[in-house]
């Protein structure tokens, strides 16, 4: 069954190429599109919500074209890029009058609000506006928005951005039972190794192209050949650098006290970040952020490229 | 509770609710009080016995039909109706609007009523405190002898309002900058244009307005040196029609528009 399919597609802004010659579809389940920043991948999400035509080629969702077609936004629900929100509103209200605007009817709306914010771990926070609201917060409150009226098909455009270890496992267990219940997902990363946790479909993105898709463990071995990169934020810097030189696979682990951060490579990313998780959840170590430097998957896909 | 409702109604709501408290309409809001506080100082220096040169309906008259038409109007219109789309690319809030089931006809016609509504509740309460202040101290018999005249205003604040907020939201959902187009289009084109003798006045709103205004008095005199007017009927007619034609425009542009600037 297929939910998506491009045909050709190809995207200009102006005189540079977004998206170039996309041939896909994608059917139910996770699917996770990987690529490296500026690759793509929110160019073809937003084709595929329908806030931009194709320049060249044929975008279908469920059969139809997205751009302004009330029919397809009817079964979407989207975590667009931007960190932005309206002023002066609470999270509650945010999503409610988002419900509306879906066509729930005023009951339903409050109903299908409070489900999505408990799901996502806002609720106490629910009646705060969102200007108090953290990053992560934030991220949270678009994923809310996105699942409140359970769509069939969710565009989630890099979902576990600005979010903390604890955040990250919340939502990728989200996003895995989403996709357990038949819905299509398709989810953008630059970082493989989150993309592997929430599935094994994967489509590579790189310069506007699709350069591969299928299982992302025949993927694995040519990022496991370079070192991972790891940015944690945190309050002790010197102290957690100490803790992450113990994980096996470390490559180098340098930090910096006035930024507060350190800054690990590792050739084990799967045995870093479930350590990384327990030093947060078991011996309390302080981490607010987590970032990975592309570096490392730009260099697989210029391998993959030839460049 | 109510049940289900039809998205313009949802997003009128939003939308008002969105710029009622907002430091636009608190700008605005100082910005529609202009003619207010001078029919407020008009009166102060009245009391203090200072020897004025026109009654306080000349000077309502005055002040309507130089401040409230020409200026306060087309600023009201202006930064209410070019900010409608133009906020919300800037602010990339857009995506969360276009991306629900509803036609983006639906949306922005939402937005225009909201924005339209505001408009209109900063714009009469500000004419009809001026009016009262400026009349009631010389007799309540002044009041009633002069409310027509109050009650044409007030149709033609509301129906270039109109006019003027069609005209500012097809720029805004056309334009990257519609700001800049607009202030052009008020200070420039319709300040010019309307003291240049000719058949070019019947190109700009203001026109139509000030047509509208009470043939007699300083209000008719000033009309009818600035243009040729039309009739109260014609004048009518065509700004509804300017106000429909220019809605309609604006929501083709945002049917047709694409509004992610971003390259990934």
């Amino acid at each position: 069954m297929t939910t998506i399919a491009l045909s050709a597609v190809s995207r200009w802004y102006g005189s540079v190429l977004g998206v170039n010659n996309v041939e896909l579809t994608i059917g139910p389940g996770v699917t996770g599109l990987l690529g490296p920043n500026g690759a793509g991948k929110s160019t073809l999400m937003k084709l595929l919500y329908g806030e931009l035509r194709p320049s060249h080629g044929e975008v279908r969702v469920y059969g139809e074209r997205p751009f302004a077609n009330p029919e397809v936004a009817r079964r979407i629900g989207i975590v667009p890029e931007g960190d932005s929100f309206y002023p002066r509103v609470s999270g509650r209200d945010f999503v409610r009058f988002l419900m509306r605007l879906h066509g729930l009817d005023e009951a339903a709306s409050i109903e299908a609000t409070s489900r999505a914010l408990k799901r996502v771990g806002l609720e106490e926070a629910a009646g705060r506006a969102i200007t108090t609201y953290s990053k992560g917060m934030r991220q949270r409150l678009k994923l809310a928005q996105a699942i409140a009226h359970g769509p069939d098909l969710l565009i989630l455009d890099e979902p576990l951005a600005a979010l903390d270890p604890v955040g990250r496992y919340d939502v990728m267990e989200l996003i895995r039972a989403e996709g357990a219940r038949g819905a299509t997902v398709v989810v953008s990363s630059h970082i493989l190794h989150e993309v592997e946790l929430m599935t094994r479909e994967v489509v590579l993105m790189s310069q506007g192209r699709v350069l591969a898709t299928g299982n992302v463990h025949e993927i694995r071995g040519l990022i496991d050949a370079h070192p991972h990169r790891v940015r944690v934020s945190t309050s002790t810097p010197r102290a957690l650098a100490a803790r992450l030189l113990e994980f096996s696979g470390i490559k180098s682990v340098s930090f910096s006290e006035e930024r507060k951060e350190v800054l690990a490579e590792t050739s084990d990313p799967e045995h870093f970040y479930r350590g990384l998780a327990e030093l947060v959840l078991d011996q309390g170590m302080d981490v607010s952020e987590l970032d990975s430097p592309d570096d490392n998957l730009e260099s697989v896909f210029h391998y993959l490229v030839g460049t | 509770m109510g049940g289900r409702s039809s998205g313009t109604a949802i997003v009128t709501e939003w939308t008002l609710g969105q710029l009622l408290w907002s430091p636009r309409t608190v700008a605005m809001g100082i910005v529609a009080a202009v003619p207010t506080l001078l029919v407020l100082v008009y009166r102060t220096l009245s009391a203090a016995e200072v020897e004025m040169p026109v009654t306080g309906f000349g000077f309502f008259s005055l002040v309507t039909a130089i401040l409230g038409f020409q200026f306060v109007a087309p600023m009201l219109a202006l930064f209410y109706a070019t900010g409608l789309v133009a906020d919300e690319v800037e602010q990339e809030t857009l995506t969360y609007l276009i991306t629900r089931p509803r036609t983006r006809n639906a949306i922005l016609a939402g937005k225009m009523l909201g924005s339209f509504i505001l408009q209109v509740l900063l714009f009469v309460p500000a004419v009809v405190v001026a009016y009262y202040l400026a009349l009631a101290p010389e007799g309540w018999s002044q009041v009633g002898r002069n409310f027509p005249v109050l009650l044409r205003n007030l149709a033609a604040g509301v129906l270039g309002l109109a006019a003027y907020s069609g005209v500012f939201a097809a720029a805004g959902a056309a334009l990257r900058r519609p700001v800049l187009v607009g202030l052009g289009f008020v200070f420039g084109w319709e300040a010019v244009v309307t003291f240049v003798p000719g058949v070019l006045r019947r190109f700009t709103v203001s026109h139509y307005v000030q047509s509208l205004l009470p043939p007699s008095g300083f209000q008719g005199a000033l009309s009818g040196f600035l243009s040729d007017r039309a009739s109260a009927p014609v004048a009518a007619l065509t700004l509804v029609l300017i106000a429909a034609a220019a809605h309609g425009l604006a929501l083709f542009f945002f049917r047709r528009r694409e509004y992610a600037f971003r390259n990934d």
